[in-house]
């Protein structure tokens, strides 16, 4: 599952498995589509900032120079490509990664920002896994939300898998993968007493763990 | 008239130096950013990242040299 939709190998993130048995489940990128508008709109920028300072050496006497020209032609370069740089490295260093025991979501953005959001499966509870495809260009090219919701012992968190290729296998991969992974997570630490050990199988019988109410006694 | 275009040759020159900055300053955190998360950049945002060093010195040098001689 991992080669097939993930952009990762294994040896790639090998350092983010860092729990005893850990096994790496997916470990993708967004897909490279979502790079597409920001360089539009960056080199759209860069060509009407070139063409402005055509119109001024051309127009205007003050600037008629072709060393103007080919100066702001230099600058006007620099700064287009620092930005398309920047859009590339962002999407570079924003990992969603899926293992066995964690879901992790590494985002580096060099100079500006890092996040790290990190959710250990055994210490939540996955209520929802949803898909969501935003257009019809996206419908085309298998890009796609992949929505994870957790409910935490004191709120519900949203984990966003956002514009991943191939939404649909993922999801229903991650969904799988969460079933297994509450399925290993004994439902003891929610329904052990201590004082009626066999009430446990009565309980475990009639309400297992996706009835309303989150099952409590 | 020359003085006009000369003062805004100099603004260029210090854009450029800052971008170059910015842009050297940049490298060097997107490779260590890299190297803490444990991945590589490819051969081509590589590239991209030293020329957009070498790009804004060329500038400045072109800016300078044009300053001096015109």
């Amino acid at each position: 599952m991992g080669e097939k939709n993930g952009q990762l190998k294994e040896y790639e993130v090998k350092k983010f498995l860092t729990l005893v048995g850990e096994k790496l489940v997916i470990a993708t990128r967004r897909h490279w589509f979502v790079l597409a508008t920001p360089i539009i709109v960056i080199l759209a920028g860069g060509a009407t900032l070139l063409l402005i300072s055509l119109a001024l050496s051309l127009l205007t006497p003050l600037f008629a120079k072709t060393t103007f020209f080919i100066s702001s032609l230099l600058l006007i370069t620099s700064i287009t490509l620092s930005f398309t740089t920047k859009a590339v490295v962002d999407w570079y260093c924003h990992l969603y990664i899926v293992t066995t025991r964690k879901i992790l979501e590494v985002c580096h953005a060099p100079l500006t920002s890092s996040k790290i959001n990190e959710v250990h499966l055994d210490k939540v509870r996955c209520t929802e896994v949803d898909i969501k495809v935003n257009s019809p260009v996206d419908e085309f090219l298998d890009i796609g939300d992949v929505i994870v919701t957790f409910d935490r012992p004191t709120h519900q968190e949203e984990f966003i898998f956002q514009g991943i290729k191939d939404p649909k296998t993922v999801g229903l991969f991650l969904s799988d993968i969460l079933d297994g992974a509450q399925d290993a997570v004994t439902p003891s630490q929610w329904y052990k007493s201590k004082e009626k050990p066999r009430g446990l199988q009565f309980i475990e019988e009639i309400f297992p763990r996706y009835t309303a109410g989150g099952g409590a006694i | 008239m020359n003085d006009v275009v000369s003062l805004f040759q100099l603004l260029l020159v210090v854009v450029a130096l800052v971008l170059g900055l910015y842009n050297w300053f940049y490298y060097v955190q997107a490779h260590r950013a890299t190297s803490n998360l444990g991945i590589g950049f490819p051969g081509i945002v590589n590239r991209m990242l030293v020329i957009n060093i070498i790009l804004p010195a060329i500038t400045v040098g072109f800016l300078l040299i044009s300053l001096v001689l015109f």
